[in-house]
């Protein structure tokens, strides 16, 4: 083989993608050659130089900024799941204990708002006249009478039939 | 290309931390950001020329790799898995921006108007070796962005990275004689591209 087609070699002989004779032959021409000495020393050097783009640092928040990305990417349920789920691991039973208290707190007050809502809405609807009957079964309650309703209705029976 | 199989990763401590990840420990990914994340930020830099693409690309890289841990299943060494992940999104930014790397054969914009980009003569005397070096480090910068994009991944694999053959063809999903043919051809890029730049 010619020194010009063997220099064509060089960058596969440096990559080791020459097959077993080629690469022999080339060996042989190499120890010869000084020429084609220069050549792959030129090709090293080259590769040598590439060296000088040295690495780069990442901007220092790098750590901060991923994970404010990833909890933007989150749906609003999925992030109250999660927060409901962080807030009772056994790990933290202060915060669970805190989310338990919470939420009894505002169900029991939840509860409360919508009874009174209710009373005050079925009292606003009432007539004149069933304004006075609940009037009169607050005072009767009030008087421990209806408490022993059944019982003074139970005397009338026996009253009446005898 | 073969499909090799899954248990032969299960000894890449990587892989192990990506399982760990996938059964709820967040401590296991952040071990696996902080020791790729400057890699992966290089890798991306070097192949895309903008260290600003390069910062919003690299995170992007890790949200999907968060984002996969409920599925993931190893069928690659994690590292090879995680640079394919940054190929892929590299090579779509450079598709969606028709990002264009910057030849040392191109004009450049001066006060003058277009002039061509010069390339320094060794024997000029240099003011420092500062200089020099920051001259040096553009010289290749240009001479790596002016590569076609094949070629300038394997170097920045092989050549940065430090990748093997058989990592930088299963990253590429081409032969490993693709790759070392890749090589063969950027080296020679390369070298008329650095010709005569401080050459011994």
């Amino acid at each position: 083989m010619k020194c010009e087609d063997l220099k064509n070699l060089i960058p596969d002989f440096l990559e080791g993608a020459l097959d077993p004779n080629q690469e022999e032959g080339f060996r042989q021409h190499l120890g010869i050659c000084e020429e084609c000495q220069a050549q792959l020393a030129d090709y090293e050097h080259d590769w040598e130089l590439l060296g000088e783009w040295q690495e780069a640092e990442p901007d220092a928040g790098y750590v901060s900024r991923f994970w404010t990305r990833i909890s933007q990417q989150k749906s609003w349920n999925q992030r109250l799941r999660e927060a409901v789920q962080n807030a009772l691991v056994p790990q933290k039973p202060a915060r669970a204990y805190a989310a338990v208290v919470g939420i009894l707190i505002v169900g029991v007050v939840a509860f409360h708002t919508t009874r009174t809502y209710q009373t005050r809405y079925m009292l606003s609807r009432m007539s004149p006249e069933d304004m006075e009957i609940v009037e009169f079964m607050e005072l009767a309650e009030n008087l421990d009478i209806l408490e022993d309703l059944e019982f003074l209705e139970d005397m009338e029976i026996i009253e009446n039939e005898t | 290309m073969p499909q090799e199989q899954p248990s032969q990763y299960m000894s890449d401590p990587d892989t192990l931390l990506m399982l760990e990840f996938q059964k709820g420990d967040a401590s296991s990914f952040e071990t696996l950001m902080r020791k790729y994340y400057a890699r992966i930020f290089n890798f991306i830099y070097r192949f895309v020329g903008s260290r600003e693409v390069a910062e919003d690309l690299t995170q992007e890289v890790f949200i999907k790799v968060h984002q996969a841990a409920p599925t993931y299943q190893p069928r690659a060494k994690f590292q090879t898995w995680v640079y394919t992940i940054a190929k892929n999104i590299s090579l779509n930014e450079l598709r969606r921006k028709k990002f264009s790397g910057v030849s040392i054969d191109d004009s450049v914009p001066t006060q003058e108007g277009q002039v061509k980009r010069q390339v320094e003569d060794v024997d000029a005397p240099n003011p420092s070796k500062e200089i020099e070096k920051k001259e040096a480090a553009q010289v290749v910068q240009e001479a790596v962005q002016s590569l076609p994009e094949n070629q300038r991944m394997a170097v920045v694999l092989r050549r940065y990275e430090k990748l093997s053959y058989e990592d930088i063809a299963k990253t590429m999903d081409m032969s490993v004689s693709a790759v070392k043919s890749l090589l063969s051809r950027a080296r020679e890029s390369l070298r008329q591209s650095l010709a005569g730049y401080m050459r011994q």
